[in-house]
């Protein structure tokens, strides 16, 4: 015992064996849905009680995405950021250890989520009203508890799904919030599937699609701007393929938004805006 | 349009009981909207105008857009529409619309009451953290120095500030100016403002605390207590504590007390307080909350209402009862001293 690491908290030492699950065989026996038919959601605000604002969202299985988004701020920035005329959004996408099925995934951020955090943030920065609150930071922390499927074999269409959601999710936790921002965003994805590269609508890994390209966009619907554009794949630019897939993600990510709509407003209406 | 007058808010299960005195309000204002000959307004039951973020209020260019909202141009039609920036219910006073968030971070203005912790420590000023987006300031020269009001303030003040405010250590105060970004300067010139002890701080949504003619409530407890006074800050912040003993100990001149009371004034030391009024407080605190998360107004009168009704429901002795106030039982307790205060 005498090599035993004291500095952290050492299990016990009797041996216990890990339970072994059967492979997830959900993806073949769920039934496929009409390509333009998306996936319900499940998104409710203000369940994280320390945060400033929060949301919570999953998708309808056999989906098995589950993530929560909180935000803190505006606080003051310490005086080492120096100063700053807007505040300062910044957004971290994490992945939880037991998020991905199979193998864990380790607790040092990665590239990945380093990447998927700056995407977060591009998308969600261009919608808050940050002139309205100098010298101030706003801090958005997006937990990703499930995945769909497994990411590590750079499964696009699954980590495009939770980015999607990061940026949907978030969005709502910031109107719970009550920060100004002069519209909400939310994200959808399209794809171009099999030889003919037909269109589908809010595609998931499960469903197993044979992907040829995807796009996902962050709109602000109200404003009909895009925040984020993310594509993958090969698309004929010339043709307009690559015009019609976005547009497709952009139809998804309007139907989303009214979804991310009813969230924000039920809260309100749950707590203080009923009036009759 | 779909823009309706929004009242004063009462959560679902409270409405019957206040539907009598809303109806009066909303008649009331009516009148005064017709005499001001301003176009009526639909306000049917169950209409309610919540807008999220992003959401066109109106399009129409007789409003004035106040917080919570920007304009934007109108791509198709041309002019300008209002834009609501938060999720929150509309409101309007004359011409001006503005969108009332249902929670914010507090915006402080002047003549405030504050309770604010101390989280820093500057060669001539403390940095206090009173709810808001920025931290605010506290200035060596605005706090009262011991030995008189009308004493100047010296560089071994500036060498010995910790010994007034140290970190962590919690006050109340007034809001004395705003800086240009918001942010406040607040000043502790009356022997009511200063250093909190002998209590303890719960912390609420700042919507849940409004601006009143007094701030600082004082309440004769149950159960042998004795008296606690609750220092409601306008910034969600509340210090519920035992009132300090007045009492002046002998016949004294005005600056004597001023002396006496400076002596004390910065002392970080609790005195000791039985487990009876502990109690007390921490019943305060819960109805306090519970009163917060029912949307009730927390002022002397409800605040003494609803502290009664609690009392009696613990007394009452049902084991069951969950004396911290949370969920369904806070409700109920809101709901009871509410009824009694309507007279039902």
């Amino acid at each position: 015992m005498a090599m035993a690491d004291r500095r952290r908290i050492n299990g016990p030492t009797g041996a216990t064996v890990p339970p072994v699950f059967l492979e997830q065989t959900l993806a073949l026996t769920a039934p496929r849905r009409a390509p333009d038919e998306l996936r319900k959601i499940f998104l409710k605000t203000s369940l994280t009680p320390p945060a400033t604002g929060s949301a919570f969202l999953e998708l309808s299985a056999p989906s098995t995405l589950k993530l929560t988004a909180s935000v803190y701020g505006p606080r003051p920035l310490p005086p080492s950021a120096g100063f700053s005329p807007h505040a300062r959004l910044s957004a971290e996408l994490k992945f939880a250890p037991f998020s991905t099925a199979g193998n864990r995934r380790g607790y040092v951020r990665d590239a990945l989520e380093r990447d998927l955090s700056t995407q977060l943030q591009v998308a969600l920065a261009r919608s808050v009203k940050t002139a309205t609150y100098p010298k101030s930071g706003i801090d958005v922390f997006v937990t990703v508890l499930d995945c769909e499927g497994s990411i590590d074999d750079y499964n696009t269409l699954g980590i495009m799904q939770a980015l999607a959601g990061a940026i949907t999710c978030a969005s709502a936790a910031i109107a719970d919030a009550g920060i100004e921002c002069v519209d909400l965003v939310s994200a959808g994805i399209a794809a171009a599937v099999g030889e003919q590269g037909s269109l589908v609508m809010d595609p998931s890994p499960l469903d197993g699609y044979d992907v040829k390209a995807a796009a996902l966009v962050g709109y602000m619907a109200g404003r009909d701007e895009i925040t984020l554009l993310w594509t993958k794949g090969e698309l004929n630019i010339e043709g307009g393929d690559f015009e019609s897939v976005v547009d497709k993600a952009v139809e998804v990510a309007t139907q989303i938004r009214t979804v991310l709509n009813e969230a924000v407003k039920e809260r309100v209406l749950a707590v203080g805006g009923v009036n009759s | 349009m779909s823009i309706s007058i929004t009242r004063p808010s009462t959560p679902p299960s409270l409405a019957p009981l206040l539907r009598t005195s809303i109806n009066n309000q909303q008649n009331q204002q009516q009148q005064e909207e017709d005499a001001d000959g301003d176009i009526p307004m639909v306000s049917s039951a169950g209409d309610v105008s919540i807008v999220t973020p992003g959401e066109v209020v109106t399009s129409n260019p007789q409003w004035m857009r106040g917080h919570g909202t920007y304009l934007v141009e109108d791509r198709e039609a041309g002019g300008m529409n209002i834009v609501a920036t938060v999720a929150g219910t509309v409101q309007k006073v004359n011409k001006l619309l503005s969108v009332r968030p249902l929670k914010a971070r507090y915006q402080p203005e002047i003549g405030d009451l504050v309770v604010g912790r101390i989280v820093e420590v500057q060669s001539k000023r403390w940095k206090v953290d009173i709810n808001s987006a920025q931290n605010s300031a506290l200035l060596l020269s605005s706090i009262n120095l011991p030995g008189g009001i009308l004493r100047k303030r010296t560089s071994t003040d500036e060498l010995q500030i910790r010994t007034f405010f140290s970190e962590g250590d919690l006050l109340v105060a007034e809001v004395q100016s705003l800086f240009q970004d918001g942010s406040a300067s607040l000043h502790t010139r009356s022997l009511k403002y200063g250093k909190l002890r002998n209590g303890y701080l719960i912390r609420v949504s700042s919507r849940g605390i409004q601006r009143a003619r007094s701030q600082v409530v004082s309440l004769a407890t149950a159960n042998g207590g004795g008296e606690v006074e609750v220092v409601l800050g306008v910034n969600g912040y509340v210090w519920i504590a035992k009132k300090a003993n007045t009492a002046p100990t002998e016949g004294v001149s005005i600056t004597r007390l001023e002396e006496e009371a400076s002596e004390a004034i910065y002392s970080s030391k609790n005195d000791f307080i039985l487990p009876a009024t502990r109690r007390e407080i921490a019943r305060i605190g819960n109805c306090i909350r519970a009163m917060v998360r029912c949307n009730l107004r927390v002022d002397e009168d409800m605040l003494n209402a609803v502290y009664e009704v609690a009392v009696e429901a613990a007394d009452q002795g049902e084991e069951n009862v969950d004396a911290s106030l949370e969920g369904e039982e806070g409700r109920r307790v809101v709901e009871i001293a509410l009824a009694r205060k309507m007279g039902l």
